[in-house]
């Protein structure tokens, strides 16, 4: 695969996300056009209904772009959540073997050890359903999983003798943390953050199909599927579109990471930019 | 004639190469490099970094990186190659060449026992059942000297020494007799001692197996000691080649490269002795977990009873072999780790340490400028001239500390190290082993830069090393540390020229015989 291939699959995958955003941002706008209208119902694809309607009359085409904002902000939240508490956790707890470290390691293994969809039934129950809700539960479980990539990724580095050279200039642990150890890290970070989004877009649309993600009318793909197992034979299209809408932003946020890491690090910009002179 | 030339040809030579040509991208990194090598000949490939040895040796078993671009012939015994992108190194390849690398702890698989090492490819290419292989590796072992009592099929790379390691490594190379066997840098990693002791190995599996051997070093008096014949590279080309005396006389480059490391009375500034810090009794215990609570935990002493004195503007030396407790002395110096026993004194309150390290690369952080990494001790903004001031202090351009530590040669990498260690005026400088990761010329030209800032800016170092001809080079006074306790010191003149103790004499006499077998030779 060529350099230039993979630049353009970068650009494209850049792209994506944008559209990707946007169609969110437009969900509100077309609400008309999944309201419920029962003479409309599982019309075939046409013109006027580009992918045609479902067993309540609504446009599968509106719905489909509708479900981006519910996916796309349960999975920005969790990774915010997950990020945002994650990495300075497995920053502090990498930097030297203490009782602050193990505690940190310690909790970790304890939230790895509840199953997820226990959580997000026991939240569900307290708090209700909801983007909030999944966005939650969602994010509690991304803690662990950034913490423990950022320790491991961070650990190797504290033994470094530019760390050390940083120590006898008199900078503290944090300072370390912060302005040595969190840029060499931020590569796997970033690849992270987009596994993730790509893992929460998954987990809403799981969380949905069993009923306890988002709220009706709010169109959501996993609820779509849901709905959809019913006609799947006589309306194979229901489950086929939502599906493939999951199946391909989470490649696309997989592979975006993937590459942007790459990107991340200067030694293998320097290839780039190499081969594309 | 010409038929009696022919199998002169297929008698004595192991390989012939005509041409090499190789290109990354648009930069020519080989150009028409051409040699033989004969059988029982052990060819020294010499040259700073970058000069295309080892891009010489990759080229040779197919292993360039994909972008590069070459050509040339390539002969061995009755095979002819001619070389190129396409060309196929499957029956090449560790059969007719082996390799050894210069780092072992980096090549071994740490899940595999370092006998399967050399089992594996007897398994794999030859076909040996494992039994098999087992039984011809273990005495491949035993040719290379690998001890008996080591057990090689229960030991892990981990368990046993760089030396140890570095036998498995040729034992590895040789199991599946090649006629040639290039070895890139085989000592560097390691100290004299056994420096000696791997050199003499590969002179004598020459000899015997009659093995052509391409020896590359940036280290002369290494090749010096075992090299029939040497190779001198420059940017991408041989310069010079031929037997070591020939060449002394007719190639400037070689004999500048000999007469580095003995200008041994080099001008020492006398001084009035006022003392800097003193170490009194500073000893260094290690305890190892007890894996079971009802077994006692071990301990171990890295370092026992160190009492020494370093004075204002003084250099001293800490010379020792690996393993001596050179390393752990320097963390504990530096505060970087604290002492069991002991303590440290500075009569004129604490004074401000700093220390340049052994991998000059290592020590830089990676996705820094290198004015950012030198700006760190003082906190200062990017542009701040005492930055450019301390830079060119040690020898750097300013518009290199635009760049990245990957874009810098490992001699200007160390010199943006010592800069940062300067740059906030310390009273000691602490040098852990920073020029044993350097080439043999630039080493001279740190050694001479360090001089300079001790006359320049007044500060005291501790040059850790266990490169005696170094040490002789910079110190005033020299300390001699062996398994954790300093067993001799005194003036470097003194210690030179009437060594007491057995590891003084040792280090002394490991590293004079490289040096005069060089000189002489």
């Amino acid at each position: 695969m060529t350099m230039r291939f993979q630049n353009s699959l970068i650009t494209g995958g850049l792209l994506f996300i944008l559209v990707y955003g946007t169609l969110a941002v437009a969900m509100p706008f077309l609400e008309h056009h999944y309201q419920i209208r029962i003479d409309q119902r599982l019309l075939p694809m046409s013109s006027s209904y580009w992918f045609g309607t479902d067993q309540f009359g609504r446009d599968t085409f509106a719905m489909v772009i509708g479900g981006c904002f519910a996916s796309l902000s349960v999975a920005a939240m969790a990774v915010i959540i997950g990020a945002g508490i994650g990495i300075p956790l497995g920053l502090i707890a990498s930097a030297e073997e203490s009782a602050l470290s193990r505690i940190i390691l310690s909790l970790n293994d304890l939230i790895f050890a509840f199953p997820a969809l226990v959580i997000a039934i026991l939240l569900h129950n307290i708090f209700g359903s909801g983007i909030l809700t999944a966005g939650l539960a969602i994010g509690l479980f991304n803690i662990p999983v950034f913490a423990r990539t950022i320790y491991g990724a961070s650990r190797p580095l504290w033994t470094k003798d530019f760390v050390k050279a940083a120590r006898l200039a008199g900078r503290s642990t944090l300072t370390i943390a912060a302005v040595h150890i969190l840029p060499l890290v931020s590569s796997v970070a970033l690849a992270q953050i987009a596994l993730q989004m790509g893992l929460g877009i998954l987990a809403e649309a799981g969380l949905s199909y069993v009923g306890i993600g988002v709220v009706p009318p709010m169109p959501s793909w996993g609820r779509m599927l849901n709905e959809a197992q019913t006609l799947i034979v006589m309306a194979p299209r229901l489950a086929i579109i939502p599906g493939l809408a999951v199946a391909l932003s989470v490649f696309f946020f997989t592979w975006i990471g993937d590459r942007l890491s790459d990107y991340a690090d200067p030694r293998r910009r320097q290839v780039y930019d190499h081969d594309r002179a | 004639m010409l038929i009696q030339d022919g199998a002169r040809f297929m008698i004595m030579t192991a390989l012939e190469l005509k041409n090499l040509q190789v290109k990354l991208g648009a930069r020519r990194v080989l150009d028409d490099v051409s040699f033989t090598l004969d059988k029982s000949e052990i060819l020294g490939l010499v040259g700073a970094s970058g000069s295309g040895k080892s891009m010489t040796a990759r080229a040779l078993c197919g292993l360039l990186p994909h972008r590069a671009d070459y050509g040339g012939t390539l002969t061995l015994e009755t095979q002819t190659l001619s070389l190129s992108q396409n060309t196929s190194f499957e029956t090449i390849r560790g059969k007719k060449i082996g390799l050894i690398f210069q780092d072992p702890a980096g090549v071994f698989n740490p899940l595999m026992t370092l006998g399967d090492h050399v089992a594996e490819a007897l398994h794999r290419v030859d076909g040996l059942s494992w039994g098999e292989a087992r039984e011809k590796a273990q005495m491949t072992l035993d040719r290379v000297g690998f001890p008996k009592d080591i057990h090689a099929f229960k030991r892990y790379p981990h368990d046993v020494s760089g030396g140890q390691r570095q036998r498995v490594m040729i034992a590895a190379a040789l199991a599946l007799s090649p006629q040639i066997v290039i070895a890139d840098e085989p000592t560097t990693a390691l100290d004299v001692t056994t420096e000696n002791a791997i050199l003499t190995l590969l002179k004598q599996l020459a000899k015997e197996d009659g093995l052509g051997v391409i020896l590359i070093s940036h280290d002369l008096p290494v090749l010096a000691r075992v090299a029939d014949r040497l190779m001198l590279m420059k940017n991408g080309r041989i310069m010079e080649s031929g037997a070591l005396p020939l060449l002394k006389n007719q190639a400037p480059e070689l004999s500048r490269l000999l007469a580095l490391g003995h200008n041994e009375e080099a001008i020492k500034p006398a001084k009035n002795a006022s003392p800097l810090l003193q170490i009194k009794a500073l000893g260094k215990t290690y305890r190892s977990p007890s894996r079971f609570f009802f077994k006692s935990s071990q301990s171990f002493d890295s370092l026992t009873n160190i009492s020494l004195t370093i004075n204002k503007g003084e250099i001293v030396a800490l010379v020792g072999e690996s393993g001596s407790g050179k390393s752990t002395f320097a963390r504990i110096l530096a505060g970087l780790d604290h002492a069991s026993q002991g303590e440290i004194i500075w009569p004129s309150g604490v004074g401000r340490v700093q220390m340049v390290f052994q991998d000059p690369v290592g020590s830089l952080n990676p996705r820094w400028t290198i004015g950012r990494s030198i700006s760190e001790p003082l906190s200062l903004p990017i542009n701040d001239p005492k930055i450019a001031e301390a830079a060119r202090d040690c020898g750097l351009d300013p518009p290199l500390l635009m760049r990245y530590p990957h874009e810098i040669s490992g001699g200007q990498a160390q010199r943006a190290a010592i800069a940062r260690a300067i740059i906030a005026r310390p009273e000691l400088l602490i040098l852990d082993e920073p020029v044993s990761a350097v080439d043999f010329e630039i080493r001279d030209q740190i050694l001479s830069l360090l001089e300079r800032l001790r006359v320049i800016h007044g500060i005291a170092m501790l040059f850790i090393t266990h490169d005696t001809v170094a040490a002789r080079h910079l110190s005033d006074r020299i300390f001699i540390l062996d398994k954790g306790k300093i067993v001799e010191h005194g003036s470097t003149r003194d210690i030179y020229q009437a060594p007491q103790h057995p590891a003084t004499k040792a280090l002394l006499a490991a590293a004079s015989s490289s040096l005069n077998e060089a000189r002489t030779s």
